[in-house]
């Protein structure tokens, strides 16, 4: 898909792989699958060999794998090393969950969407002059118009991500708002997880002083009982949106459920009904449907990846086409990923480590709904 | 030079130039070997105390084919440190936390 694989550090350094003398990769082969206890999904009977078999006899390396339905776990599988209780790294998943606490902050009416970020993040020295026409809305949606590298294949010396998540920037998002602008703020539409950053940054300026990862286990990850849940944070003692929250692939689940419940995880609410629609609402750069490329289609919200740019849309405009037009996502790095699908009430999760080749989702989506769709189709529950 | 060669070819004339610099909007610099180093010890310290991985598997996490980076997991200072062209980095891991990577030397 197009550039979602944020920041890949890995991509930089591991395209150095080609030298094979040197490869200190020593998984090699498909892992071994691992039945961690999944399955407590009612009483259809659910035949998932054609999922697993794509997700752990590929090339890939697969190292879990959750399915819900209705809000019951009806597959759970995991690769030797990994099982249930095990957190796993999320990269750019990160970013939907930076969404959701912006959710509950602008509820809280800790921030507003119209807000300049300079309101919480002045321009430091040598920030753009038109720096403060940005917004918080603007920042959620990739829409900031700051020039930003997020790709590293083409030229890795020019990458802005690598400097900001490895070198030695103290706070991550005043090294996002020195950066230059590239267009006019809210019109262009470009992937940036300085955007996420920067975004990070102006909420823990807006939290005036609270601790920020204490503020969002109170406000998310405590009320939607994703336990296992730790967001690092850079020196400054901001959340590192951009791809530092790690947990296990069932509270993963959870999250993805919570979208799917309106905002609601059991009896408590989370999330604003108004801002899980606006989560799967294009932000307007992207509001067209253009034919799918390879690597292309689809749209992006506020920090989650849209399946189609409107419920109208053409098939061969989707992001995957095997999935239905109101699947949204978060993705991450090295094949990451949380899909919603409100149509078919179903969550996929699938967590790895793929190198090489890049992991492809839409299979692992068809496989899935197939499954669901065989055990339904005599009008099971 | 197709893309991919020139990725293979770029950052390696300048990791051994060590002169690397990654940020144009006047950041401190940091070299290639700051930056692999940087990348390995904080991913490698996530790897082995929050994802609560082995050795041998957080060790091939922070790799990078092509390098060989000396990576040391200190289990019991819940730490990381990655060393590969004189350039020695760490990571240091709280509870509750996670890791963050030491402020360059």
């Amino acid at each position: 898909m197009r550039s979602p694989t944020p920041w890949l550090a890995g991509v930089l350094f591991t395209a150095l792989a080609t030298l094979p003398a040197c490869s200190k990769d020593s998984a090699g082969g498909p892992a071994p699958v691992v039945d961690s206890g999944g399955g407590e999904g009612g009483t259809l009977a659910y035949d998932f060999k054609d999922l697993e078999a794509y997700l752990f006899a590929g090339a890939w390396k697969t190292e879990g794998a959750v399915v819900m339905r209705d809000g019951q776990v009806i597959y759970e599988k995991y690769a030797a090393g990994f099982d249930a209780t095990k957190r796993h790294i999320t990269y750019s998943v990160s970013k939907s969950f930076g969404s959701a606490l912006v959710g509950i902050a602008v509820a809280d009416g800790v921030l507003k969407l119209e807000d300049s970020v300079c309101k919480y993040v002045p321009g430091p020295a040598g920030a753009d002059p038109t720096y403060c026409d940005t917004t918080i809305e603007h920042l959620v949606q990739m829409r900031s118009g700051l020039k930003w590298a997020e790709e590293y294949e083409s030229d890795p010396t020019t990458s802005n991500v690598l400097p900001m998540l490895y070198g030695d920037e103290p706070d991550m998002g005043e090294y996002v708002a020195r950066q230059p602008r590239l267009a006019k703020a809210g019109e262009k539409w470009s992937y940036s997880s300085g955007d996420a950053n920067l975004l990070a940054r102006a909420l823990r300026s807006a939290l005036a002083g609270k601790n920020m990862r204490a503020w969002a286990n109170e406000k998310l990850f405590e009320p939607a009982k994703l336990n296992s849940a730790v967001f690092e944070a850079d020196r400054s003692g901001t959340l590192v949106f951009s791809s530092s929250v790690y947990l296990t692939p069932r509270d993963m689940g959870l999250f993805g459920q919570l979208y799917l419940d309106g905002g609601v995880s059991g009896a408590t609410r989370v999330l604003g009904a108004d801002w899980v629609k606006y989560t799967a609402t294009p932000a307007p750069p992207v509001t067209q449907a253009v034919p799918r490329t390879p690597g292309g289609g689809g749209s992006y919200g506020a920090a989650f990846w849209l399946n189609a740019a409107s419920p109208t849309a053409r098939v061969d405009t989707f992001e995957m086409p095997s999935a239905p037009a109101d699947m949204y996502s978060a993705e991450g790095h090295w094949g990451q990923s949380i899909h919603i699908i409100p149509s078919k009430k179903m969550i996929v999760v699938r967590v790895g480590n793929d190198r090489d080749p890049a992991f492809e989702r839409d299979p692992m989506i068809k496989a899935a709904i197939a499954a669901v769709d065989a055990a339904t189709a005599g009008g099971g529950k | 030079m197709n893309r991919r060669t020139m990725f293979l070819v770029v950052p390696a004339l300048a990791a051994a130039a060590g002169l690397f610099s990654s940020d144009r909007a006047g950041a401190k610099s940091a070299n290639i070997f700051q930056l692999l180093t940087g990348f390995s010890s904080k991913e490698t310290c996530s790897c082995a105390f929050v994802a609560e991985q082995t050795d041998e598997y957080c060790k091939a996490f922070g790799q990078q084919p092509g390098y060989d980076v000396v990576i040391v997991i200190d289990r019991t200072a819940k730490t990381v440190s990655s060393s590969f062209g004189g350039v020695t980095r760490t990571a240091a891991m709280k509870d509750g936390e996670g890791c963050t990577a030491d402020p360059l030397r």
